[in-house]
């Protein structure tokens, strides 16, 4: 049995690791970016925020819901039409508190509740603890993207 | 909708956060878990339905302006209130919810040129909406819960 207590734990920790990174950020730092090409800094915050609005109504779904469909999304059409140019003070605070609630309602489920499925457009299965672990990737993913645009100063 | 209008609404929106927050400030775990003088939602119910409209209303706007069209989604509100515990999660995560999607909507909206406003976005249904309809809806609801958490109050001990 995997171990949820750690897992839940990460996925708890995720927000706070992306924001301590950014904290001190200048506007100029904000829009640097690994490779030109690369979504700069202030996208991947802006993206993460997205992707979590995305992951709250998909938990709640399939945590209330019979195999509710699960859409997948075009991130690059969201970075590209939802003014990713904003300040990123309100996307860090959405990406925050929503995970604190998302972690809420996994830290409340019971056993079985971690298995409750949807319906993914592009996996064959989709459980609770699959967009858990999803949400842990897609964190250190971002964080270290972040760190590589910080450094590169490109 | 006149920008004054729209300009009010979008205050009001943007207020309903903290309104939502003096409402419930200083309960007691029994005066949230009390039922109020009719039937319907305690006042911790209430908040965890904002919350989880507010996270609805949240993905439904950035589909929206994307023009991506969704199928409706399958929201019995009985059901999410139990199964999301809703009578037993504490208040706390979900009035920070509430404040960050507002604050993160009011973000966009305030980039959103003038005609985005009104342009007509594909909704459930074969139906039509626009962004103001979208604030529209996204205020009343909340403010509408908000009397409903009041109520809820008048009626626990």
């Amino acid at each position: 049995m995997p171990d949820r207590t750690a897992l839940l734990s990460e996925y708890l920790a995720g927000p706070a690791l992306i924001e301590q990174c950014v904290a001190n950020c200048s506007e100029e730092e904000l829009e640097q970016r690994e490779t030109p090409g690369e979504w700069s800094v202030r996208q991947i915050i802006h993206h993460v925020a997205d992707v979590e609005v995305g992951d709250a109504m998909r938990l709640r779904l399939m945590v209330s819901h019979e195999s509710p469909l699960i859409v997948a999304y075009d991130e690059e059409l969201f970075a590209s039409r939802l003014y990713y140019d904003r300040p990123i003070a309100k996307s860090l605070a959405t990406f925050t508190s929503l995970r604190a609630s998302n972690g809420e309602i996994v830290e409340r489920l019971p056993e079985a509740g971690w298995s409750r499925t949807g319906r993914h457009e592009e996996h064959d299965l989709y459980t609770v603890e699959i967009l858990v672990r999803k949400s842990i990737d897609h964190d250190r993913l971002h964080l270290a993207q972040i760190k590589r645009a910080l450094q590169s100063g490109a | 909708m006149g920008a004054e209008t729209r300009s009010e609404l979008l205050a009001r929106y943007r207020a309903a956060p903290k309104l939502l927050a003096q409402s419930v400030a200083g309960s007691s775990i029994a005066q949230l878990d009390g039922a109020p003088p009719e039937p319907g939602w305690t006042a911790r119910q209430n908040v965890h339905h904002i919350s989880d409209i507010a996270v609805m209303g949240a993905l439904r706007l950035r589909l929206m302006l994307l023009d991506i069209e969704v199928e409706t989604w399958p929201t019995d509100q009985e059901v999410m209130q139990k199964r999301l515990r809703n009578d037993k999660r504490p208040i706390g995560p979900a009035l920070k919810t509430v404040e960050g999607l507002v604050e993160s909507a009011v973000s966009i909206l305030g980039a959103l040129r003038e005609d985005e406003w009104v342009q007509p976005r594909p909704m459930p249904g074969n139906h039509s909406g626009s962004v103001e309809g979208w604030l529209t809806a996204n205020t009343h609801h909340i403010e509408e819960h908000i009397d409903q958490i009041r109520y809820a109050l008048t009626g626990a001990c």
